[in-house]
């Protein structure tokens, strides 16, 4: 699990859907929530957010994206499977890890040192208050 | 609404403890009183049954005085409108069951009311059976047909399952949710099986030496963690597998088992056996209909 600390600063809303921004380290990250009326979210609370490596993606720096939740990172690590690869990326001192299909990540011609978009749907974050 | 302001010295294992509880349980709460052996969960049953006496306090129920110290007011239990379950249910073994239940009723000669909650609790065909002769799961569905055959409004449920296996637990969870929405009652059950308690309860009380450390939604009490998650549920780690570089964890979940990758990181604290918490946003789950 990628694990980043931020502080809500805005939350959008309608009717139960809620897109919540958080500034992590600077940047800003979306999280979209379906919540019901006792939604315990507000502005100026510090979250965990929480997304899955396997909702990580990666793009060249160049990319045109509809996801907002897109930042470039340099590439730490690459762990090799039979069918998978784990790409760690160091996101202002954070670890983010994303698991890409090897075959992807040989058409990217993914190697350390190299610098990436790494990209999470706002619909995969998920927030815990801290 | 029940509101219970009651102390009681409780000589416990490891000493003298006061149980102390001011608190309020809205009508048609399913309650859980979770807590150690010794903590004051049942002596805190019994008390509302009227089967014990606090030292000092109150307990008023939908406006009516059932208990009070200083006004020397003291229901008896058969006046205060309540069913009991017990965990070794509590028949009596060489009656049948149509006379263990015309046994709770005030009045003789009832035998529509008999009739009705036999059919209600599909043991109609039991009625003439020994109870002594009935199953563990039999017997606990005659225990809680007994307990409603005074009408009650409040149902009290003492470890009532932990006797019987799984399957049964999981059948007999689901008709006390339906009897409990159906007479519209407010339910008090000690139990210590979480799954137990996140299917059956609204509300749970964490009680430790003889306090209310706790009065938490089940999700709020267990889980621990406010995840925005919209599908949460809670199983039982069956297996953890390596699969290339990911982990399949598999969860037993009631009776099916899901399967789940993580990464290494994620399973570090996992054992073969632990409780966890299943979730998932909610926008992953797809719909088909079946």
């Amino acid at each position: 699990m990628n694990i980043l600390k931020g502080t809500i600063v805005s939350i959008k809303q309608s009717e139960s859907l809620m897109l919540v921004f958080m500034d992590v380290e600077g940047e800003l990250f979306n999280s979209l929530l379906l919540e019901g009326d006792k939604n315990h979210f507000e502005v100026g609370m510090n979250v965990h957010l929480l997304f899955k490596e396997t909702e990580v993606t990666l793009a060249t720096t160049s990319s045109a994206l509809s996801e907002r939740n897109a930042f470039c990172s340099k590439i730490t690590n690459i762990e090799n499977g039979k069918i998978l690869s784990n790409i760690t990326l160091d996101f202002l001192g954070n670890d983010i890890n994303a698991i890409i299909t090897k075959g992807a990540l040989h058409g990217l011609k993914c190697k350390v040192g190299d610098e990436f978009l790494w990209v999470v749907k706002a619909n995969e974050v998920t927030l815990q208050p801290e | 609404m029940i509101h219970l302001n009651i102390t009681k010295p409780l000589h416990t294992a490891d000493g003298t403890i006061e149980l102390s509880v001011n608190k309020e349980i809205e009508s048609g709460d399913f309650l859980t009183l979770f807590g150690k052996s010794g903590s004051g969960k049942t002596t805190l049953l019994r008390i509302i049954a009227g089967l014990e006496t606090p030292q000092s306090g109150t307990i008023v129920v939908d406006g009516v005085v059932w208990f009070d110290n200083e006004k020397k007011i003291n229901l008896p239990p058969q006046k205060r409108n309540v069913g009991f379950v017990f965990q070794d249910y509590a028949l009596f073994p060489n009656m049948s069951v149509r006379q263990n239940l015309e046994f709770a009723l005030k009045e003789t000669k009832e035998s529509k009311k008999v009739d009705e909650i036999l059919e209600l609790m599909e043991i109609q065909n039991l009625s003439s059976m020994k109870s002594e002769h009935l199953s563990g799961g039999q017997k606990q569905r005659v225990a809680v047909a007994r307990a409603l055959m005074t009408n009650p409004k409040i149902l009290l449920l003492d470890e009532p399952l932990s006797a019987l296996d799984g399957a049964m637990r999981l059948k007999l969870q689901e008709e006390l949710l339906a009897v409990h929405q159906r007479f519209g009652l407010t339910s008090v059950l000690v139990s210590h099986d979480i799954s137990e308690i996140f299917r059956l309860s609204n509300r749970v009380f964490q009680i430790s030496l003889g306090a209310i450390s706790r009065d938490a939604s089940p999700s709020e009490l267990f889980a621990n963690q406010n995840l925005s998650g919209k599908f949460k549920v809670i199983g039982d780690i069956l297996s953890i597998q390596k699969n290339d570089i990911l982990y399949v964890v598999e969860v037993l979940v009631h009776n099916e088992i899901i399967k789940v990758t993580a990464v290494k990181n994620d399973i570090k604290n996992l054992n073969i056996g632990d409780k966890i918490m299943l979730s998932s946003k909610a926008f992953n789950p797809i719909l088909s209909k079946v």
